[in-house]
């Protein structure tokens, strides 16, 4: 890690300590007195951080990365790099003044703790790790999938250069930015609120709490499209051999890295403001995105806001199986009219199909949204009928993603049709990720995979790698 | 590899028609095993733990003190409930079902609301066998499974306790062998 990583660390808590204790000792002790615990606090604080940084160190041995830490309870972490779903490189605002990186990555499985944060290396570093990573981890993944090929010592693959050609898909219009989110209900009912407060801190006996308790409301409403409009502020999309590469925020800056067969399920929205514009938003489900807290609910934008063409275009050169005029574009099963007595609102927009590689559902009422959940990513498929569901001869089918943050639903189709389209999925989902192990089995000689980076990750890939290719 | 759904591409004519027959949702010629009556019994107790304390401290409430009507209301409800509960737990313990296909394992119960669940074995990530004090007490455990989506992990209650290790053997076996990556 690198020298500075404590100053930074350091520097983090110590807003948060010389607020408290500013706050607790204003009146009661003197400047001295106070000045003197600000700068055995502040010492205190570097020191533990030196000492934790001291004792923080990584390596990476054959496919697995090591990470040790802990002052008092040392811990030592092994990753199998075949679990890595992506790989981020944050800069936090501070941390850029010194031109440093966090490398981070996404892991499936085991919580928030299995997320491992490097913090800090430089940000060439940082890069070259995320490269490097990035290459082991597709080599990990195919390796597990094919134990007869000879792989080779991987610590001696030289890391790629770091200069990989980014091919942009999508740079986000600021100024639609903007105007998105502040056509959001949630920006949109603040100013209301906020009559409230300003009301009462006119009127003749001000209550402070009431004002405090309001004026709290309207920050937690607007913390979403505040939060949204900095972390993407100048997001842009491009991809290169290792898979997406998404660049955005404001203040800290963060680069993601998302290989293609690593996305789980697409998800397409469109708030009612936004409709008479015409503008979408794409989000990606990604394992592993969402156990640290920092992602949104384990998404990651594709698309913040674009017109509909320009976004479709985009997730179109994802993946291929979504037409580039949108999902509307296929044709789509609607629901059974009797679907209605089951959900009056958003009977008319249901409707699903199954292409070969995914099932794309439709749906909502207030927010129209789309759903797209890979056949070759499908955990498990289930149906489910409740009793008015029962009377009305309807059933709903479910495609579990891993991760299960976005589960596409076939809602309120005929019972009959709805079982036919469990074994459909169960069979595609089953024929999607068998080729690559039964490859592996049948074929006598062992798969050219001797060079890593054209092995392509079989199992992981199945079909939408080869589309993604195509899309390329 | 998988039957085109002939039907499921082309949108048929919205019928507002309600069937009459109900058509199964899962399939009929899964080799389907239900699980052992006496976990009605491990249902049955925990009604009650939870119920009759409750209906005893209504009914002393209206029986010691001025307030009467409401009281007793709560506690027919909370009867009436206890004994719609015990009425139906034969039937709910029978609606619990499993079947292990080649390639996948499936779930299903419910009577109100009726759930399947297909889960492949190449998706599991590992599995579980849970047995509370009463479930030993009557050689029972439930059967848990893990995969990488969280809306997706089944569990089995009810099976015999040789049934239950079997089972899990069997599925981290299958597990192993048809792993596939995320």
């Amino acid at each position: 890690m690198h020298p500075l990583s404590p100053l930074i660390r350091g520097a983090r808590g110590i807003g948060v300590v010389g607020a408290l204790v500013s706050y607790q000792a204003w009146g009661s002790a003197g400047w001295r007195a106070l000045a003197i615990a600000a700068t055995v606090i502040v010492l205190g604080w570097f020191a533990v951080a030196w000492v934790a940084w001291r004792f923080t160190g990584f390596r990476v041995a054959a496919r697995e990365l090591h990470v040790r830490d802990g002052i008092l309870s040392r811990r030592q972490r092994t990753i199998p790099l075949e679990r890595v779903q992506a790989v981020d490189v944050v800069r936090p605002a501070l941390a850029r003044l010194f031109g440093l990186a966090e490398v981070r990555m996404e892991v499936v499985g085991g919580g928030k703790d299995a997320e491992a944060p490097l913090a800090y290396l430089t940000t060439a570093e940082a890069e070259r790790l995320r490269v490097h990573l990035l290459r082991l981890a597709a080599d990990a993944g195919a390796a597990a999938s094919q134990p007869t090929v000879p792989m080779g010592d991987l610590t001696e693959t030289a890391p790629a250069p770091v200069t990989t050609a980014v091919g942009g898909l999508f740079r986000v219009n600021h100024r639609l930015l903007i105007f998105s989110q502040l056509l959001t209900f949630n920006t949109l009912s603040a100013p209301f609120l906020l009559v409230i407060p300003i009301l009462e801190f006119t009127s003749e006996d001000p209550s402070s709490a009431a004002v405090f308790t309001f004026v709290s409301g309207i920050v937690g409403l607007i913390q979403v499209p505040v939060r949204r409009l900095l972390g993407e502020w100048g997001f842009t999309v491009g991809r290169d051999a290792d898979g997406l590469r998404v660049h955005r925020g404001m203040l800290d800056v963060r680069n993601q890295t998302i290989p293609i067969p690593r996305i789980q399920a697409v998800r397409i929205r469109q708030p009612l403001l936004w409709r008479p514009f015409g503008w979408v938003r794409i989000e990606i489900d990604v394992a592993g995105y969402g156990q640290g807290g920092e992602q949104e609910n384990g998404r990651s934008a594709l698309v913040p806001v674009a017109p509909a063409a320009e976004a479709f275009a985009v997730l179109h050169a994802v993946l291929p199986t979504v037409p580039s005029a949108g999902p509307d574009a296929l044709e789509l099963r609607p629901a059974p009219a009797r679907a209605r007595w089951r959900a009056p609102f958003q009977y008319r927009r249901l409707a699903y199909t199954v292409t070969d590689t995914a099932l794309v559902t439709r749906g909502g009422w207030l927010t129209a949204r789309h759903d797209v959940a890979l056949h070759a990513r499908a955990q498990s498929v289930r149906i489910s009928q409740g009793p008015w569901q029962r009377g009305l001869g309807l059933a709903s089918v479910h495609l579990d993603p891993a991760g299960g943050h976005t589960t596409p639903t076939v809602l309120h189709q005929e019972a009959a049709h709805a079982a036919r389209v469990a074994a459909d999925l169960v069979d595609r989902a089953r024929a999607n990720r068998a080729p690559a192990t039964a490859e592996a089995a049948h074929s006598a000689d062992p798969a050219p995979a001797a060079d890593g980076q054209s092995a392509e990750r079989p199992t992981a890939s199945g079909s939408s790698a080869a589309e993604g290719a195509r899309g390329a | 590899m998988a039957a085109p759904l002939s039907e499921s591409a082309a949108p048929t004519g919205r019928s507002d028609r309600v069937p009459t027959d109900n058509p199964a949702l899962w399939p009929e010629d899964a080799p389907w095993q239900q699980v052992s009556p006496r976990l009605a019994w491990v249902r049955r107790a925990g009604m009650l733990t939870f119920l009759v304390p409750i209906v005893a401290a209504v009914a002393a409430t209206a029986t010691w003190t001025d307030v009467t009507l409401l009281p007793w209301g709560i506690a027919v409800a909370g009867l009436g409930f206890l004994g719609w509960g015990l009425a139906v737990v034969t039937r709910s313990v029978q609606a619990w079902g499993y079947a292990e296909r080649a390639d996948d394992l499936l779930v299903r119960h419910g009577i109100l609301v009726r759930r399947l669940s297909v889960v492949p074995y190449g998706r599991m990530q590992y599995v579980d066998v849970k047995a509370g004090p009463l479930e030993r007490a009557l050689g029972i455990a439930t059967v848990q499974l893990h995969t990488a989506a969280a809306a997706s992990d089944a569990a089995i209650p009810g099976l015999p306790t040789v049934e239950a290790a079997r089972l899990r053997d069997r599925l981290a076996a299958l597990g192993e062998a048809r792993a596939a990556g995320l």
